[in-house]
């Protein structure tokens, strides 16, 4: 047969090649076809262990062995490309014609032979067969297989660079419990397909079993959607199935049963039960991330909104984007930092230029002297903006500075050199990185380029809706993640094609080329007021429209040739302050706030020595600018913010709230004399805000501070409010692993603490806190309102600070 | 960077910690003028780090130097438009309204 179809997963049959589903384009049946895909990895070291390696993988052996335990292996040897190494490297290739049986194979050879270096070793079939045949998720494929499902040919008919691909008609169900399962017990499953919606009681497990079974059954999803289905839904469905009391009879009638273990077709694939991952704790860009256990399914997707990466940022339109790009299956791309998605890329590049892709990195950094280290170990220039209100301010941007320095010039692991001045080698052809980055990078700016021909968003009626708005903007997104992260990937030491010498390069360009850019608009009689790593903000005398401020972008582009954007003109823009100590209510786990230099305000504003107001409250310190902590608003009226409360995850919802509506009523300003009379509205914004949280008016929900953990319980020397809020969970059973966010309340009186508190000793009586997922709901009166009161002053002197207001904390 | 060398902002809190015994025995006024000494270099640690000094406190003796020989400079033109008219609010540069009390605000509740 022979049909046109999207190919929705690529992954090892366990007895035969590849299992591919596709999506037949003219019937719309889901076909699941198998394909032979040899797989290869290969070793490199001493000629005598390689040839010690081939007569331990020989036919002698694999004889001796019987079939049964060894796969057909195809041994060989040839020179291959390394890209950290001047000379090719002589390697033994080992094939294997079932990739399903190469990771044992290979754990095997590893550790009979630990000395040898490996490479192509752990990458997993889809990305083989990406390589081979120029495949990707989604992907349009001719194929022609024959009756038995053995597919003979197949051709790719489009590209992941496509802006508008032929997208297929998927089916879609998703399953949400009514609560969040960590919060309370929840009592029923919402299932929704595009056209109907099921309540599911989970009192009753046999006709929710039932129930469910006939709805996929009937709808047949491609795709299942669901919310804390990898923590909790789908795990629980399948241990109920296990252990229900679902008849035998009906397991002999339906085959796929005894294959599940279950009565619950969740998989389509009936060779296969459900794939668990373990859930992980892992520290990243300076913060500790939790990712919860997953459920992976085969023959359909499985993703949890819940526990995907950057799900509320993207959606599934993002994922099935970083798919489409990075080659990963939907179901790992939806659940991988982007981090993966850009490392995942240039393994592709390297297999289909046939560079090796090492198992584990052996390059270590080059040896520098003190004075290069000094110059070399800088980040991007971060300066410390002009503190204050201004008006008819530009921001210019330079469009993915640092992806596009490596790709314009050439910055590679292989192309650097020791000393990152900035040029390159000089015979080096095209890196692998920049040929990684450079479609992605079209790809984006054609992507924006469209997203900008769009009516404006803003226009009244439906004249500014577009159909492919948000579609865009969501793969917009998906993209802009795979280009901050694939700067980090060149300096992580872990990272396959990662040289922290390639690192520094493109830091070292980035600080030029903005500095650069700051020396062209002080040129052309600019004020420069703010620069941030690829970031710059310009005012001149009489520039407020875009076409004054087009002669600094053409003369920044001509000086570094790379792409500049005007972000916006702000109406105006507030740079703020400093607060004294870290905006946080209370000292971070085990550290306290930087003891010894007191504040400067000490004696003047009453505070304490370690820099906290009375009250436990930072204040601001007019004198030291912060770099990334301002609000403005542009010409079109829209408000931009960053590091201010509104911006963080743990303010209260509510308070981020008000403070937001204050920020949206000077945003009404067309002027900074306007600016002026929005203030008493403002103010009679605020004291509404506190009779109403004095009255207990605030739905408690909105009170809630939600924190992550750093570190396990037994492991914080002061615990902070998260984690007396986490023992108090402890003590009823949940536990909560660091990365992992905990809600709670402030409360009045002795907190229900179990840990033993340094903090109590020194006699400062540690703030109460309730744990929001405790089994009993929270009692309104014991809300430590003053407190909260506090945290929407501090709020609302944000915003009315840099307007000239005083307001006094008391 | 931040691992293997100390960030500008951590070796400025360095040096600026370095001084504690210094800055505990000045009188309090004394310590208010060298927290604004303090403050003043803070401004321009983009500028120190850049510079990959071997020594950075001598950038930032330099940034506080600078920070007050603009001071002197200003209160030179302010002593100038003393004998001129004003010059109008907004100027490029400068913030129409850097802090401070507008107005008395009524105690909130």
């Amino acid at each position: 047969m022979e049909f046109t179809g999207w190919l929705l997963d690529v992954y090892a049959d366990p007895h035969d090649g590849v299992a591919l589903w596709l999506l037949d384009e003219h019937d719309g049946s889901r076909r699941r076809l198998r394909q032979a895909l040899p797989v290869a990895f290969h070793a490199a070291g001493p000629a005598l262990r390689l040839r010690q390696l081939w007569r331990y993988l020989g036919p002698a052996q694999s004889a001796a062995q019987g079939p049964a335990q060894q796969p057909a292996v195809t041994l060989s040897r040839s020179e291959r490309r390394e890209l950290f190494s001047d000379q090719p490297v002589s390697v033994l290739t080992v094939q294997v014609s079932q990739p399903a049986a190469q990771p044992a194979l290979f754990r095997r050879v590893s550790r009979a032979f630990p000395d040898l270096t490996y490479y192509d070793a752990d990458l997993s079939p889809a990305l083989h067969h990406a390589a081979r045949y120029g495949t990707f998720p989604l992907a349009r494929c001719h194929v022609d297989a024959d009756e038995q499902g053995q597919v003979q040919s197949l051709e790719v008919l489009d590209t992941p660079w496509d802006l508008d691909p032929c997208t297929p008609p998927l089916r879609v169900l998703s399953l949400e419990p009514d609560v969040d399962p960590f919060h309370a017990p929840p009592s029923y499953i919402l299932a929704r397909t595009g056209r109907a919606c099921y309540r599911l009681a989970l009192s009753a497990p046999r006709p929710l079993l039932v129930n469910l079974r006939a709805i996929l059954m009937r709808h047949d999803p491609d795709l299942l959607l669901t919310t804390w289905g990898d923590t909790w839904l789908l795990p629980y469905l399948l241990e109920l199935s296990e252990h229900s009391g679902l008849s035998s009879r009906q397991a002999l009638r339906l085959p796929w049963r005894a294959a599940q273990g279950g009565g619950l077709p969740l998989n389509r694939d009936p060779a296969f039960r459900p794939l668990y991952r373990p859930e992980r704790t892992y520290f990243a860009y300076g913060q500790v991330i939790y990712r919860g256990q997953q459920v992976h399914l085969f023959g359909r997707w499985h993703v949890d909104g819940h526990n995907a990466v950057l799900y509320h940022d993207y959606g599934m339109e993002g994922i099935l984007e970083l798919a489409r790009v990075t080659s990963l299956p939907v179901q790992a791309a939806a659940r991988l930092s982007p981090g993966s998605g850009i490392s995942t890329m240039q393994m592709l590049t390297a297999l289909r230029e046939g560079v090796l892709v090492p198992w584990h990195k052996q390059q270590a950094e080059q040896p520098k002297t003190a004075r290069e280290l000094l110059r070399a170990d800088q980040g991007g220039l971060v300066y410390q903006p002009v503190v204050g209100l201004h008006k008819d301010v530009a921001e210019i941007d330079f469009v993915s500075m640092y992806p596009s320095i490596m790709a314009r010039f050439n910055i590679s692991p292989e192309t650097v050199k020791k000393e990152p001045h900035l040029s390159v080698l000089p015979d080096s052809g095209e890196g692998l990185v920049p040929k990684t980055l450079q479609p992605l990078l079209d790809k984006r700016i054609a992507l924006k380029l469209r997203l900008a021909e769009l009516p404006a968003p803003g226009l009244p009626s439906s004249a500014g809706w577009h159909p492919r708005r948000n579609a865009y903007k969501a793969r917009a997104s998906a993209h802009k993640w795979l280009l901050v992260t694939c700067f980090g990937y060149l300096g992580y030491k872990n990272a396959r094609f990662g040289r922290i010498e390639a690192h520094e390069a493109v830091t070292a360009y980035g600080r030029e080329m903005l500095l650069r850019a700051k020396e062209a608009a002080e040129d052309l009689g600019y004020t420069v007021l703010h620069l941030y790593v690829d970031g710059m903000w310009v005012q001149k005398e009489g520039a407020n429209k875009v076409v004054d401020f087009q002669p600094v972008l053409d003369e920044i582009a001509e000086r570094t040739s790379l792409p500049v954007a005007l972000d916006g003109i702000y109406r105006w823009v507030a740079f703020l302050p400093s607060r004294a100590c870290p905006a946080r209510p209370a000292p971070p786990p085990g550290k306290p706030f930087r003891a010894g230099w007191p504040s400067p305000d000490l004696g003047r504003a009453g505070l304490g020595r370690d820099g906290l107001a009375r009250g436990g409250l930072p204040r601001v310190d007019a004198r030291i600018p912060v770099p990334n902590r301002y609000f403005g608003v542009f010409q079109d009226g829209s408000l931009k913010m960053r590091g201010i409360e509104a911006r963080r995850q743990d303010t209260p919802p509510w308070i981020a709230q008000v403070q937001l509506a204050m920020l949206n009523c000077l945003a009404q300003a067309r002027s900074v004399d306007e600016l002026m009379d929005c203030t008493p509205a403002i103010e009679q914004m605020l004291r509404k805000a506190c009779t109403d949280l004095r009255l207990g008016r605030v739905p408690l929900a909105g009170l809630l501070v939600s924190q992550k953990l750093s570190r396990e319980l037994n492991e914080y020397r002061v615990p902070s409010p998260a984690a007396r809020a986490a023992a108090q969970l402890e003590a009823v059973g949940k536990h909560l692993r660091p990365g992992q966010r905990v809600r709670f309340l402030y409360t009045l009186g002795e907190p229900a603490c179990t840990l033993a508190s340094p903090a109590g000793r020194a006699g400062v009586q540690p703030r109460g806190v309730r744990a929001w997922d405790l089994p009993e709901p929270p009692n309104q009166k014991t809300i430590d309102w003053r407190y909260y009161r506090k945290l929407l002053m501090r709020a609302a002197e944000t915003v009315l600070q840099p307007l000239g207001m005083d307001i006094s904390i008391p | 960077m931040g691992r293997t060398l100390p960030s500008i902002t951590q070796v400025f809190l360095q040096e600026q910690e370095s001084f504690n015994r210094f800055r505990r025995a000045l009188r309090r006024s004394d310590q208010l003028a060298l927290d604004d000494l303090f403050a003043a270099a803070r401004q321009h640690l983009a500028a120190a780090a850049y510079a990959g000094h071997a020594l950075p406190f001598e950038v930032f003796l330099l940034a506080m130097l600078l920070e007050e020989h603009k001071k002197v400079l200003s209160l030179c033109s302010a002593l100038e438009e003393m004998r001129a008219p004003a010059r109008p609010d907004g100027l490029p540069g400068q913030p129409i309204r850097a802090g401070g009390r507008l107005s008395e605000p009524e105690p909130l509740t």
